[in-house]
């Protein structure tokens, strides 16, 4: 009766394992469903679908969120997709072998295997599932962050002229300026590239490109130069400076009581870790001291 | 004494009927490497060619064709200058790569050939693991330090440049440079000055003045770094932006001294596991004889002890490196 059971639940944990193979497979290939073009000679033909395949595999919206968190370890779209289907085939064969071949390992650890490449490609690593989200979410507040620094940095340099000399082109200073800030220096391009349309359109160009809510709202204060005086300028930036920085600080206290908590847990850990290793080395001892009594025996 | 004159043999003949292969195919593989050097050089051409219409500046064309190595060692030769006491352009980064790369063959070679092969190669990637959380904690440290020095530092800019009747920012830095209370910063600085005086380039100029934002690594040190730039390069008035630096810096330090806490208990702990781990190994090797075999040879010669003792290791550095990276704030926003 027991061994009934068992032989049930060994071939349900069989058949949920296949059958989630099979469905992750049926949606891959569905996702890269293409219709072959009719006409044109047939390496044409292949040549489209090459091309339709990869649109499906790599496409726009993944592009532009590696590009929001600033392509980070060099990674972009491409690398990204490749990365995570080539390790979800490695990780289907290896589940292959074990289930095939190597039927004394425990039949637990060989389902847990071939369920690897499913956790992997569709959960893990899929960037709208939430583990991908959380981290594109930090890098993009890293980007964000190195982002402002740059773009305070550069109108409260434009400022500091200003006091100088009660009439500076924002455009010239900006022309300037740019090279000071390598990481808005294409926005700062592109907007100066409309130079003749007036101040207007180049600083809005310019906070959209960056993105960032203070740098949309500081461009707005700046595009009003012509009308407002430098002294009162200055201080409209200097009071949106200072509620930015407020809000940093009011996100690192929050971090800090977040990250307290988990470092507390990983300190902790490797007590746990290491004593469960000397219990382990201590029950191996024994078991060598009982076999030797029982061989004197 | 025969199977060594064998192996010999073998050896001489493999080497020489390789050699004989390269010199038949030797005219075509140089055909072929030309080729692709041509080729090579003509996409690094397309390359800064599409860079400058995109209208990219010198430096960042520069810094794209730089490979991958390059960019790691510009990095530790970085690092080298901000955390060693006695650094030297060229030698240092030279010793520590030596000394890092014998150290950790000779551990994997000894450990091989008392153990097994894959004990040795997981002592040589936890060496390696653990070095490289050494070095950026002490990064950390030393980026940290210099971050709450920078007040000192701008405030000698400031007062000395806006002292002058015609501000000249390589006087300044001159004066600067040997003040005795931004000692910590002299080796940057002097290294300004010098680049200043004789450079062909404006590219190199910006490579130095990087290093010191390298060595702090705040948005103040940023700001500071562009306003040094601008006025050696177009020789413009800053006095303004170094007084405003100063001012905000000053005001964040007090910010910051009215939030943080210190958190010593976690640092201690982290302390006590570097202890205890081979605190406890010492004390069972000691007291418990109850077996032939000792408890060193469950450790380190079946594989189970040998996956025990790397997980610890390995979980105990992470937990040294979290307890010293989060316990400290940094002088930023």
């Amino acid at each position: 009766m027991v061994s009934n059971y068992y032989e049930f639940i060994k071939s349900m944990m069989y058949a949920t394992i296949i059958g989630s193979n099979i469905l992750a497979a049926y949606l891959i290939a569905k996702q890269l469903k293409v219709p072959l073009l009719q006409s044109g000679t047939v390496i044409k033909r292949i040549k489209a679908q090459n091309l339709k395949i990869q649109q499906a595999l790599v496409s726009q919206s993944l592009e532009e969120k590696f590009e929001a968190a600033g392509f980070p370890f060099r990674l972009n779209a491409k690398r990204f997709q490749f990365i995570r289907y080539g390790l979800g085939i490695l990780f289907f064969v290896v589940g292959v072998y074990f289930f095939v071949q190597r039927s004394d390992v425990s039949i637990v650890i060989r389902v847990l295997i071939l369920g690897l490449p499913i956790l992997i490609t569709f959960d893990t690593l899929n960037p709208n599932r939430k583990m991908m989200r959380l981290i594109f979410r930090a890098f993009q507040d890293r980007q964000e962050y190195l982002k402002n620094q740059e773009f305070f940095m550069i109108y409260s340099m434009i400022v500091d002229e200003m006091k100088e000399t009660s009439r500076v082109s924002v455009i010239h200073a900006l022309q300037k300026l740019r090279q000071y800030a390598p990481k808005i220096r294409g926005s700062i391009n592109k907007g100066l590239r409309n130079a003749s349309l007036g101040i207007d359109t180049v600083m809005t160009t310019i906070g959209e490109d960056i993105g960032t809510e203070e740098a949309i709202e500081v461009s707005k204060i700046l595009a009003n130069l012509e009308s407002s005086s430098p002294e009162n300028l200055h201080e409209l930036i200097a009071s949106k400076e200072e509620s930015y920085v407020a809000k940093l600080r009011a996100n690192r206290t929050e971090r800090r009581d977040r990250t307290t908590n988990i470092v507390n847990v990983i300190v902790w850990l490797p007590f746990l870790l290491y004593v469960l290793n000397y219990f382990f080395l201590l029950g191996q001892l024994l078991n060598e001291m009982t076999s030797n009594v029982h061989n004197f025996k | 004494m025969l199977l060594a004159i064998k192996v010999l043999m073998f050896v001489t003949v493999a080497i020489s009927s390789s050699y004989g292969v390269y010199l038949l195919f030797k005219n075509q593989l140089s055909q072929v490497n030309e080729q692709l050097r041509v080729e090579k050089r003509v996409r690094k051409r397309i390359l800064e060619r599409k860079k400058m219409n995109l209208d990219m500046e010198e430096d960042d064309r520069q810094k794209l064709s730089e490979g991958r190595i390059e960019r790691i060692l510009r990095f530790l030769d970085d690092m080298l200058q901000t955390t060693h006491p006695r650094y030297e352009k060229g030698t240092t980064l030279q010793n520590f790569l030596l000394f890092h790369g014998i150290t950790a063959g000779i551990l994997t070679v000894t450990v091989i050939s008392i153990t097994t092969l894959f004990f040795g190669v997981m002592i040589a990637l936890s060496y390696m693991f653990i070095i490289i959380i050494v070095h950026s904690i002490r990064l950390r440290d030393a980026r940290l330090e210099r971050g709450y020095k920078l007040a000192q530092l701008t405030e000698v800019l400031a007062t000395q440049y806006n002292r002058m009747a015609v501000p000249d920012m390589l006087q300044v830095l001159r004066v600067t440079s040997t003040d005795r209370t931004c000692q910590d910063f002299r080796r940057q600085l002097a290294e300004i000055v010098r680049t200043s005086t004789n450079y062909l380039d404006e590219y190199e100029l910006k490579e130095v003045i990087d290093r010191l934002h390298f060595s702090i690594n705040t948005s103040f040190a940023k700001e500071l770094c562009s306003a040094i730039y601008k006025s050696l390069v177009t020789k413009e008035f800053i006095g303004n932006t170094l007084t405003r630096i100063h001012s905000k810096i000053h005001r964040n330090m007090q910010d910051i001294l009215n939030e943080t806490q210190e958190q010593i208990s976690i640092r201690n702990l982290s302390r006590l596991h570097l202890i205890a781990f081979p605190g406890i190994m010492i004390a069972m090797v000691w007291g418990v004889n109850i077996s032939e075999k000792s408890i060193l040879y469950f450790q380190f010669q079946t594989p189970s002890g040998q996956i025990g003792f790397v997980i610890s290791v390995v979980s105990i550095a992470i937990a040294w490196f979290f307890s010293r990276w989060f316990t400290r704030q940094p002088n930023d926003y």
